[in-house]
């Protein structure tokens, strides 16, 4: 047999019946398994807008952690500040400022942990100044301290792209309770972070 | 009567509207419906999906049979496997081939499984590892004993097969074969050449 002779279809092998029908209906067995494979294709679906909306979460909780602490350029976080931000703390008496309040008695903690005691009235001073820059930031409205524009202008970048996200996932589900919630408080904070922008023009 | 080249263009042009077949109709009609059976099927409609089944499992069985051998049973299984994998795998099929031809492709990546697995099956040692005789072993094989195309077929090695079935019965090309089950070209082209050669002497 030469190669030209090898290179040809075998002959025969296009008389060969491509269908061919099982012997049962399969049909059955198939409908049995895509049973479970609708509900899961309906998740699917709407998976990415809710991995969208707890980003979101995860993104406007650090915005609000980030906004109630005080902004100190001097201190770098570190490490070991996170572990030690999770102790519980004898300052935190109520939700809305305690995160802030946790953080910096947490410092604090750290501080007076690792440096001499002859510090400690320096750090309780430093916490007053640090909570008294945040009522006046946020509480009163009054313009944010010069330099702190690249951090309104990034939080504001966040909660934009919160929002959206929010808004996206809320098309998917428009009856969402929790998303709705999520939104109310992307919005206000875009308007808070918006206003104090405004007062502080470059 | 003599016309032109250009007349007889014009002519062809005028009559095309004129010059559709019921046949070609009708498959015109069974396209339309089979894309609104994907469509609904996409959307969660199990009948529509039933339709799209009754309309292809014939060629998707067949494919699934000669690819396991001849095994009825491993290919009532593929088969399943096949249909249940295309309809998880719907929302991805884009409509730029035809159903039936997205539908084989994802046929021939169920039942040839994993890329890595495929490559063991093509390599040149698995004619030994099968089994399968080589011409010379049957110098006196008597014309009584000589095996059909559809024997044949089935006594092939795995990869050999494979490719054989793919391109000579299934029209691929080698670097669709190439793509599909991640073989080198240079492979797919080496295990046809081997597949027709043992079919050859087999049958002659």
């Amino acid at each position: 047999m030469n190669a030209q002779q090898q290179e040809a279809p075998v002959p025969g092998l296009e008389t060969l019946a491509r269908e061919r029908q099982p012997h049962l209906d399969l049909w059955a067995g198939i409908e049995a398994r895509i049973q479970k494979p609708v509900a899961h294709r309906r998740h699917n679906s709407v998976w990415p807008y809710g991995l969208a909306a707890s980003l979101s979460v995860a993104v406007l909780a650090g915005v609000l952690l980030r906004d109630y602490s005080p902004v100190d350029p001097q201190a770098s976080p570190a490490p070991a500040e996170i572990e030690v931000s999770t102790l519980p703390t004898p300052y935190s008496n109520h939700d809305g400022e305690a995160r802030g309040s946790a953080l910096l008695s947490a410092r604090t903690r750290r501080t007076l942990r690792s440096e001499s005691l002859d510090d400690a009235p320096a750090m309780v001073a430093q916490r007053a100044d640090a909570e008294g820059l945040m009522k006046a930031t946020y509480s009163s409205g009054n313009p944010a301290p010069h330099g702190q524009q690249a951090i309104l202008r990034a939080h504001l970048r966040l909660v934009s792209q919160a929002e959206r996200e929010v808004r996206r996932a809320l098309r998917v589900d428009p009856e969402s309770a929790s998303l709705k919630r999520l939104l109310d408080v992307a919005q206000q904070r875009r308007e808070q972070l918006t206003a104090l922008l405004v007062h502080e023009p470059d | 009567m003599h016309l032109t080249a250009d007349a007889a263009n014009e002519v062809r042009v005028t009559l095309l509207p004129a010059s559709r077949t019921p046949a070609a109709e009708a498959a015109e009609s069974a396209a339309r419906r089979e894309a609104a059976d994907v469509q609904a099927a996409v959307g969660g409609c199990a009948k529509a999906f039933e339709r799209l089944y009754r309309a292809h499992v014939g060629k998707v069985y067949g494919l699934c049979w000669r690819l396991c051998n001849g095994d009825a049973a491993k290919a009532d299984q593929a088969a399943q496997d096949a249909f249940v994998r295309a309809w998880e795998k719907l929302s991805s099929f884009r409509g730029e081939a035809a159903f039936g031809t997205w539908l084989h492709r994802l046929t021939v990546n169920v039942v040839l499984g994993e890329h890595r697995l495929l490559k063991r099956w093509t390599t040149f040692e698995d004619a030994e590892e099968s089994g399968a005789p080589e011409p010379s072993h049957h110098p006196t094989a008597s014309l009584g004993d000589r095996m059909d195309v559809e024997r044949a077929l089935t006594r092939l090695p795995k990869g050999a097969r494979a490719v054989l079935v793919l391109h000579d019965l299934e029209g691929w090309q080698h670097d669709e074969i190439a793509a599909a089950t991640g073989i080198a070209i240079g492979t797919s082209k080496a295990q046809l050449h081997r597949a027709r050669k043992l079919m050859k002497e087999w049958l002659t």
